[in-house]
């Protein structure tokens, strides 16, 4: 019965109870994430939104299995999530990539763990190298990139172990705004081509309502979902959608939920400092 | 013949050596005159001709070559040993925070003890000989390795480990592709200062403790006041210097590719 076509309908990705607590330097127990449920199809661009400090990003890397949580469990596919898994490929933030390596060198990372040989492996990521726009800078340092391009190639790094779930944690945030925008369409059409599971963190509304078939609020800290939203764009999505009534729609809704609960953050933050001044 | 404009640019782009060149030729030639209208006394300061006649000398009776390879021997068994057991302590500490507090006081005692201090008691130990001079060198050079092989250790990003295990990475593939080329500036930062201390190690060791060797040359002209020789034990030991620091410089160039200068 368990075949492939009831697996492709079942959930890719299913987070059951999640509660995430740990101990800071100064022994106070701190609850970042408090009984978290989701599910995601296959197939399917989600995003979550959240402001900073929600535990989206510990979230991410309890899905990774880089983290694991203090209570509940994520099953992908299926199986529970123990350790990380090259299916579960991480697109991560800003200083990723290894600056000892080449482009080629970085993209090529995840299959060399995987111990594919060094001409297998510079056969499949060519024509990655060559998707992300990177072709004739296989063998640059990535210090020797700007920004945008050095994202190409975490993305590139990620896509080449060929994962079912592709988790990125804010991958453009230490971009300037014009590549971001730049960045958010060549992701979407590259998923196009690709048509992986993405599992996308920003602090973004903007971002997360271009990119995602469905976003999700978090609140501020412990991190619980506020909000679900199915987004009904049309797609392929231009940039200028971004303008569109119903987009804009969409980013108010988001961020009327969000905003309290940025200020309840600012507030505890306040709070916590003038308390750790004494 | 090369015109005026373009000889000036000659001048322009080769600024840095021609005035680098000028300074020493001045100076020398100060020296050699001084010395020469008997301002300087010759005695003591020798001078460069009398420098260039000590060396026809020593190295016409070929004595010195003994003196300097017995120096270079001392300066390699001491190093390779220093580099070996440095990277590895470096290593050790720099990966499994307890062994790094068991060491850590020792390290910091050790390396603000003057190596030179312990020569007395390495004496006593080892008596005078090859063997006490190893030792000072490779005392006197394993610190600066240990130090910098253990920052580069800590300072590589629990981060980039982080990427390395997610996507799948071994113990062993952790190691090979994040700490060992993580830290390895730091570690030829500490393999090119302990190549300098090193050197400081051969020469006060055989100065206080030798029978042999570059520094034992020196200190016995020394006591006949033949300045030129020691002047000349002074400049082998200066090209020396020179030699191994743009060694050292190219080798961390060829391994630091990826880093913006």
């Amino acid at each position: 019965m368990a075949q492939s076509s009831s697996q492709t309908q079942s959930n890719k990705l299913r987070a059951t109870d999640i509660r995430m607590e740990y101990t800071r330097r100064d022994r106070t127990r701190v609850l970042a994430i408090d009984r978290l449920n989701l599910e995601t199809q296959e197939g399917e661009f989600l995003s979550v939104v959240g402001p900073s400090g929600c535990g989206k990003s510990t979230f991410l890397k309890i899905v990774a299995g880089l983290v694991q949580p203090t209570e509940g469990e994520v099953e992908v596919n299926g199986e529970v999530v123990t350790k990380p898994a090259p299916s579960r490929a991480m697109v991560f933030q800003d200083p990723s990539l290894f600056p000892w390596y080449t482009v080629t060198q970085n993209v090529a990372y995840g299959l060399a763990c995987q111990g594919v040989s060094k001409t297998e492996a510079s056969e499949r990521i060519g024509p990655l190298i060559e998707m992300v726009g990177l072709r004739g800078f296989d063998n640059h340092y990535p210090y020797e990139l700007s920004g945008g391009m050095q994202q190409r190639v975490n993305l590139a790094r990620a896509l080449a172990v060929n994962p079912d779930l592709l988790l990125m944690d804010e991958p453009f945030a230490a971009l300037d705004a014009q590549t971001r925008e730049i960045m958010q369409a060549e992701l979407l059409t590259i998923w196009r081509q690709t048509s992986k599971t993405v599992l996308f963190i920003t602090h973004q509304i903007n971002e997360a309502v271009y990119l995602s078939d469905r976003v999700i609020v978090m609140s501020a800290r412990p991190g619980k979902i506020l909000d679900d939203i199915q987004v009904d764009l049309p797609r392929p999505r231009e940039l200028a959608i971004k303008r569109s009534e119903s987009f804009l729609r969409y980013e108010e809704r988001i961020w009327r939920q969000l905003e309290s609960e940025v200020r309840r953050e600012m507030e505890a933050d306040q709070l916590e400092r003038r308390q750790g001044g004494e | 013949m090369v015109g005026g404009p373009s000889s000036a640019d000659w001048v322009r782009r080769h600024e840095r050596l021609l005035f680098g060149v000028l300074g020493i030729v001045a100076l020398l030639s100060l020296w050699e005159v001084g010395t020469a209208t008997g301002y300087l006394s010759s005695t003591i300061m020798s001078s460069p001709t009398g420098i260039v006649r000590a060396a026809q000398l020593e190295f016409g009776r070929g004595e010195i070559w003994g003196h300097i390879a017995y120096s270079l021997t001392e300066y390699a068994i001491g190093l390779v040993f220093a580099a070996v057991v440095g990277v590895s302590v470096g290593f050790i500490a720099g990966w499994w925070q307890r062994a790094f507090f068991i060491l850590d006081p020792w390290i910091t005692i050790l390396y603000s003890t003057p190596t030179v201090a312990l020569v007395p008691l390495l004496i006593i130990i080892l008596g005078i000989g090859l063997w006490t001079n190893v030792v000072v060198v490779f005392l006197i050079s394993l610190f600066p390795i240990i130090v910098n092989t253990l920052v580069g250790v800590q300072s590589t990003g629990q981060w980039h480990l982080g990427v390395a295990r997610s996507f799948g990475a071994t113990q062993r593939k952790q190691w090979t592709s994040v700490v060992i080329p993580g830290s390895l500036p730091f570690i030829l930062t500490g393999l090119r200062l302990a190549a300098v201390h090193g050197m400081v190690g051969v020469v006060v060791a055989e100065l206080i403790a030798g029978n042999r060797g570059l520094g034992f040359f020196m200190n016995l002209a020394g006591q006949y006041l033949q300045s030129g020789t020691v002047m000349l034990g002074i400049l082998i030991i200066g090209l020396w210097g020179v030699f191994i620091s743009e060694v050292m410089k190219r080798v961390e160039d060829r391994f630091e590719m990826w880093r913006p200068d």
